[in-house]
């Protein structure tokens, strides 16, 4: 048994992430290179007893350095030397697509072409000469429908035979290879020269592909040049590589970069005429679709009834399987832990509530976010699988630019609607970090629906007659501030960068595949689950700590009364700071400090602090074990019935009896009677400023978990203290500024 | 004219065009001349024209990537929508979404042959 890396490349919409998964199917694993937020893909897959790491190389157009993605697909190839590269390449659109190929033939001679989507390009009456483009590249060409598994055994065969030949050829020795392809000759002169240059210093020598790094050296390549530089005695060769460029540049009058990729091109133009019959029309049916889809009146409207879907799905349709996990951890699930505990004697001591108030919490805290993920996921997999991503950033592209963002930031901030942490995630569409940043940091400022019962709730209590329009001003508050912070980030922390000028590639459409759209969406909540669990048990358990420790009265550890325990004296240490807002006791204070860790909690723990008996949770308390079972599975089956029955929602037809919602009137009376309390008999005016302040800090650890995986732990204690401080001064002046009105 | 000799090539000649290149004579004289006559924008380029690209004035990085999309000097582009922001052009057979401010540095010119 041998083992064997592999390198997959490809430009972005080739089908590379289909082939990748067909091939390893479920031994992926998914996490990012290293310090770089890029997602790393890497499998494995078996072939006549040999064993081949496929690593899925980021999607790029060229191999030239210019974004993160390049720079790792380049490294990869030139610095790791995988034993073959698989370049896929999109059969429709070869001439550019071939760029890749031909970057990657200048690298290294050990590659295969996955000719893709021959179904789509013989739909439109192309007619490519397999034999001859092999020929002309000198590598294996597969055709292949890899969404219809036509061509996989093939491109196995291939795989195994370019991994095999690879593998011996470097154990005969160094780079040396003819590219298909040479430039003109002033170019390949200056080449040579340098070539010889690079032999005659041995640490080079075998470390990198010669002709590639002649090339890069030619084209003043930063990252090239700083690595060779660094190495001693390379001064020579620099020296030369620099006067070869001017010369080179003041011979053709033209950037030498342009030259050579107009060379290339040429080349690749006459390729494909020679291989390809039958030439692309346009307008195609595409280009007719997009007349409508990119329309700026239709094109709007299109893309608002869209997201409307994406967000109904995450949100309403989510929601009765979101129930039903919370019921089935906080409820059964916690009923059997607790039945377990007592059968080995550990009931009702110390260990049994941090396993049940706080790991179990935590755990549920973390999976009650899984359906709305999930929902999310799939909106967006289907969006960009389909081709409608790139559209969606070509419509919005000239009103997000106004507020210096970029087409793509719109939706990650929209989904944050639903909730921040998938619209964090969603940042990763967008190339510039500046731009991922920037967004990334502006998506709390979304009302996320987990911040909605807390001002039902306080809107109830306070301004029972203008609930909705108390609810609503929050949502436009949130965007306005949005809207505010970009602008000031844009002008400080980001002063010398504007957003990135928008360049993409729009996509043929394409019929999206389940087995793309599930195994995107079942990856991105896995990557969820991997980081914020950890993040959450632990800011849970913390907090149990805190709930379990008396500080004073009569309590024990793990039993105190809250007002008792430490978090209680915490939430009192901290309460003065929210004094000059009206809401300084430290009830509101601890419901803040709870708030911290999710939304969710608020309004538990406002109830459990303002001394109301909680609801007890559905789950049937005294039922047996298995009735209980049956319960669960009963219920996750209503929950899918629910779901189906909440899809018509998203147009507007309700399935639902009318509910009547009615919160205990005692805790109303208290929460009234600590707010009237807390400012001094402003308490409707206290309880405004305690929305906004609920809207503005910091939403969840799960989206700080989320914004120190997708930007680094910097810039998520930045987010956290431009949250705090934005949300403290704007309920201050809400408070302050209505008692002065109002006196 | 580097960019008369891409567009008349024939599948055949291919090979023959390096020899093109090893005497390019006055490779801007293209260029100049149209300064005079019909150089435009892109972003003056109304939908559902075709055009040909002459230069692209921009720093090195952005004319890097662009050539490499596709976008080298004599290469055809057909404007498929503009919507007073970004234009959407069809290039070398790919659809490219161009910001605004991008193809205010994008010199073009009428094709030479008239049709293409």
């Amino acid at each position: 048994m041998s083992e064997f890396t592999i390198a997959l490349a490809g430009n972005p919409n080739t089908g590379k992430t289909t082939i990748f998964n067909t091939l390893t199917g479920s031994s992926q694993h998914t996490g990012n290179w290293p310090g770089k937020t890029v997602a790393r893909k890497e499998g494995v897959w078996r072939h006549d007893g040999d064993l081949f790491h496929i690593v899925d190389l980021p999607g790029a157009y060229s191999l030239s350095a210019f974004s993160a993605e390049e720079v790792i697909a380049r490294d990869f190839i030139v610095e790791n030397q995988p034993d073959a590269v698989i370049v896929v390449v999109d059969a429709t659109n070869l001439e550019r697509n071939l760029y890749l190929a031909l970057q990657i033939l200048e690298m290294t001679p050990h590659v295969a072409l996955a000719l893709n989507m021959m179904d789509a390009a013989r739909a439109q009456g192309l007619k490519i000469d397999i034999p001859m483009l092999s020929d002309r590249l000198r590598i294996p060409v597969i055709p292949m429908t890899a969404r219809a598994g036509k061509g996989m055994v093939q491109l196995e065969e291939a795989i195994a035979g370019a991994a095999q030949k690879g593998r011996e050829a470097k154990q005969v020795a160094g780079f040396e290879f003819t590219p298909p392809f040479r430039y003109s000759q002033p170019i390949e002169t200056a080449l040579n020269r340098l070539i010889k240059a690079i032999n005659q210093q041995h640490p080079l020598k075998n470390h990198y592909p010669e002709r590639w790094l002649a090339l890069k050296l030619l084209q003043e390549d930063e990252t090239c040049i700083e690595k060779i530089s660094a190495i001693p005695g390379t001064d020579d060769l620099l020296a030369l590589a620099r006067h070869e460029a001017t010369h080179l540049h003041s011979f053709y009058g033209e950037d030498l970069d342009t030259i050579i990729a107009e060379e290339r091109y040429t080349w690749l133009n006459g390729l494909v005429q020679q291989v390809v019959q039958g030439r692309l029309q346009s307008p195609t049916f595409s280009d007719r679709v997009d007349a409508v889809i990119t329309h700026p009146v239709a094109g709007l409207f299109i893309f608002f009834a869209i997201m409307w879907v994406v967000f109904k799905l995450s949100t309403d349709v989510a929601a009765p399987f979101v129930n039903w996990i919370d019921t089935f951890v906080n409820g059964n699930f916690a009923h059997w832990v607790t039945e377990l505990l007592a059968l080995v004697h550990l009931e009702n001591t110390w260990f049994a509530s941090l396993i049940i108030d706080g790991i179990l919490a935590g755990v549920g805290g973390v999976l009650v976010f899984v359906p709305v993920l999930m929902f999310l996921y799939m909106g967006m997999a289907i969006m960009e699988d389909s081709g409608y991503m790139a559209r969606a950033a070509f419509v919005m592209d000239r009103y997000m630019r106004k507020l210096g963002l970029h087409g793509k930031s719109f939706v990650p901030l929209v989904l944050g609607f639903g909730c921040n942490v998938p619209a964090i995630y969603a940042t990763r569409t967008l190339e510039n970090p500046t731009d991922r940043i920037l967004t990334g940091m502006l998506a709390p400022f979304m009302s996320c629906s987990a911040r909605l019962p807390v001002y039902v709730l306080i809107a109830t209590i306070f301004f029972p007659e203008y609930r909705t329009s108390a609810v609503l001003t929050m949502y436009i508050l949130g965007i306005i501030m949005a809207l505010i912070a970009g602008l000031l980030l844009r002008k400080t922390i980001f002063k010398n960068s504007e957003a990135s000028a928008l360049l993409i590639e729009i996509p043929s459409y394409r019929m999206p595949t389940i087995r793309n759209v599930w195994t995107e969406m079942w990856q991105r909540t896995r990557a969820f689950l991997e980081s914020a669990a950890t993040i959450i048990m632990g800011v849970s358990i913390v907090i149990w700590l805190l709930m379990a420790i008396p500080v004073s009265g009569h309590g024990t550890f793990a039993d105190t009364p809250v007002d008792d325990s430490a978090f209680a004296h915490l939430a009192g240490a901290i309460s003065p700071a929210f004094e000059p807002l009206g809401f300084g006791n430290w009830e509101n204070a601890s419901a803040l400090i709870s708030g911290f860790i999710a939304k969710e909690v608020v309004v538990s723990t406002m109830a459990q602090v303002y001394h109301v008996p909680q609801e007890p949770q559905s789950g049937a308390e005294d039922a047996g074990f298995w009735a209980q079972g049956k319960d669960s599975i009963i219920g996750l089956f209503q929950a899918t019935v629910d779901t189906i029955k909440s899809i018509p929602a998203i147009i507007g037809i309700n399935l639902f009896p009318p509910e009547t919602e009615s919160e205990p009137p005692a805790m109303m009376t208290a929460i009234r009677q600590g707010f009237e309390q807390s400012s001094g008999g402003y308490g409707a005016l206290a309880a405004f400023a305690f929305m906004v302040y609920v809207l503005i800090y910091s939403p969840c650890v799960a989206t700080m978990a989320a914004q120190r995986q997708e930007l680094g732990a910097r810039w998520m204690w930045t987010s956290i203290a431009i949250q705090l401080t934005l949300g403290w001064i704007l309920a201050f002046v809400v408070f302050q500024g209505g008692k002065l009105l109002l006196s | 004219m580097r960019s008369t000799l891409s567009q008349m090539q024939q599948p055949l000649l291919i090979e023959s065009m390096s020899y093109h290149f090893m005497a390019p004579t006055q490779p801007t004289t293209t260029t100049k001349v149209d300064i005079h006559h019909r150089t435009r924008l892109l972003s003056s380029v109304r939908r559902g024209e075709t055009v040909q690209l002459t230069h692209i004035e921009a720093g090195r990085r952005l004319a890097r990537r662009l050539a490499e999309l596709g976008l080298t000097p004599g290469v055809t582009i057909q404007v498929l929508h503009v919507n007073g922001g970004p234009l959407l052009i069809a290039v070398r057979g790919a659809r490219l979404a161009l910001g605004k401010g991008m193809a205010e540095k994008i010199l073009v010119t009428q094709p030479e042959d008239g049709n293409v």
